[in-house]
């Protein structure tokens, strides 16, 4: 994913990991993979977040 | 009438002597409009147009071309009424006409109202959205979607009006940090079409601009309509930038709306474009949360269960141990203890032949003894007969000696 990935797709894809996660099916290398993905995914989101400065102009 | 009023005028020479207030101005239209009878018409024939209930009264303005009077229908003489008048409704009304002078307004109080059919405006609008909606332009398919986030909004709208601040206001309450382009356009009159197109196209030609709205506050009908006009709808369904509309309050629609790719209901309502920040704030944090749980369950869980393993592998491998140790162990206990009862056994035997031996020994033992007790009976028995028969001579001796004796004796 990239930092142009919509937001929702990058939640889908924390959501996914979490239920890979939570499925237990994964051995700790894969898990450890899994969560590094989702904390980059959520470092993201986070910088996702900063979209301006609020300002308003007028045209 | 005009020197009323002389006395109430300021110390400024307005070179004239006919000056009066509006209060006087009002009351003079007012005496006019009583007294002028050909005002008194049977029925007045208009379109509907902003009808609206207020405490149990119907108001509404009489459309006809480009004029319009106001007129009121009060709660009492609402059931006497033909029909009740509304939107778009062509009607013709009967009552008489009153000037309020406090306003300087005409109106019509309403006696009755008669259904005239459709207003002309209301055909016009139907034409206006067939011919949309045989371009195509009402179509859900053809809709964009809204950016979940958007960086930079355009607002077309009237720079002055109350709805660009709620807007604005809107917006940045949920989401602070969301850039604005406010870019002005007439909202009504003669030039607001065009700059209404114009600010659109300018807005869509901004590459910075991820989503246009266009809004403006509530009125009367007869101001929205600009947004029923084709050529503002085909602009605004042609963007390439997503658009959303809100115009006038919750129960107006227009045109624009449905073209639009979104439609919100008032400018205070615009703020729905976009996501409120402390919510997806908490979203992810609570999605961090939830991933780091999910982690450290899974992280857990493998260990626990790479323990287990371990600990049935040791298990697994100290009972096989044990078993194997336990079979030597057995294996050689049997040994030592057939070695040792065959030892016993030998013991045994050796035993039980000496005992035999000895056995016979005694017996051989017993024999002889029973023979030389049986000798040494003999012997003693003999020596008891020989004695007995020594008793018995000496005995008969001394018989008969007692026997001599007492012969003697008696003889």
């Amino acid at each position: 994913m990239t930092q142009e990935t919509p937001i929702s797709d990058k939640v889908d894809r924390i959501e996914t990991i979490v239920d890979t996660l939570e499925n237990g099916d994964v051995s700790l290398e894969e898990a450890e993979e899994l969560h590094e993905e989702g904390q980059t995914l959520l470092e993201a989101l986070q910088d996702d977040l900063d979209v301006g400065d609020g300002t308003v102009t007028e045209q | 009438m005009a020197d009323a009023d002389l006395s109430q005028a300021v110390d400024v020479d307005l070179d004239s002597d006919d000056v009066v207030t509006v209060e006087t101005l009002n009351d003079e239209i007012a005496n006019l409009i009583d007294d002028q009878t050909d005002l008194n018409h049977d029925y007045v024939v208009g379109d509907v147009s902003g009808c609206r209930d207020s405490n149990g009264h119907v108001h509404f303005d009489l459309v006809s071309g480009e004029a319009s009077i106001h007129c009121v229908l009060f709660g009492f003489r609402r059931s006497r009424a033909n029909i009740e008048p509304e939107e778009e409704m062509r009607v013709a009304v009967r009552g008489e006409l009153s000037f309020y002078e406090p306003q300087g307004s005409c109106s019509i109080l309403v006696t009755d109202v008669v259904d005239m059919g459709e207003s002309d405006y209301s055909q016009i609008y139907a034409e206006s959205k067939q011919l949309l909606a045989e371009d195509g332009l009402l179509a859900d398919e053809r809709k964009q979607s809204l950016p979940e986030l958007p960086g930079t909004i355009g607002i077309v709208t009237s720079a002055d009006s109350d709805a660009r601040v709620d807007a604005v206001t809107a917006l940045h309450s949920r989401y602070p940090d969301v850039d604005i382009k406010v870019q002005h356009a007439s909202v009504q009159g003669p030039d607001a079409l065009q700059e209404l197109m114009s600010g659109v196209a300018t807005l869509d030609e901004d590459a910075t601009v991820d989503v246009i709205i266009v809004t403006r506050g509530g009125g009367a009908d007869k101001t929205l309509r600009v947004f029923n006009e084709t050529p503002i709808c085909r602009v605004i369904a042609n963007t390439d930038t997503p658009t959303a509309v809100g115009i006038g309050h919750e129960d107006d629609r227009t045109l624009a709306d449905e073209v639009a790719d979104h439609r919100f209901m008032t400018p205070t309502h615009a703020g729905e474009i976009v996501p409120e920040r402390a919510a997806l704030e908490s979203e992810f944090e609570q999605l961090s949360t939830t991933l780091n749980t999910a982690y450290q369950t899974t992280v857990v869980n493998q260990l626990t269960a790479h323990a287990t393993a371990l600990d049935n592998a040791y298990q697994s491998t100290v009972t096989a141990r044990l078993q194997e140790l336990g079979a030597s162990l057995d294996h050689a206990a049997e040994r030592h203890i057939e070695a040792e009862l065959m030892s016993l056994e030998s013991r045994l035997e050796t035993a039980y032949q000496t005992l035999q031996q000895e056995k016979e020994h005694e017996e051989e033992l017993e024999e002889t003894v029973e023979e030389v007790r049986d000798e040494a009976e003999t012997e003693a028995q003999a020596r008891i007969e020989a004695t007995q028969r020594r008793y018995r001579l000496v005995i008969a001796g001394l018989v008969l000696l007692v026997l001599i004796l007492t012969a003697l004796y008696i003889l």
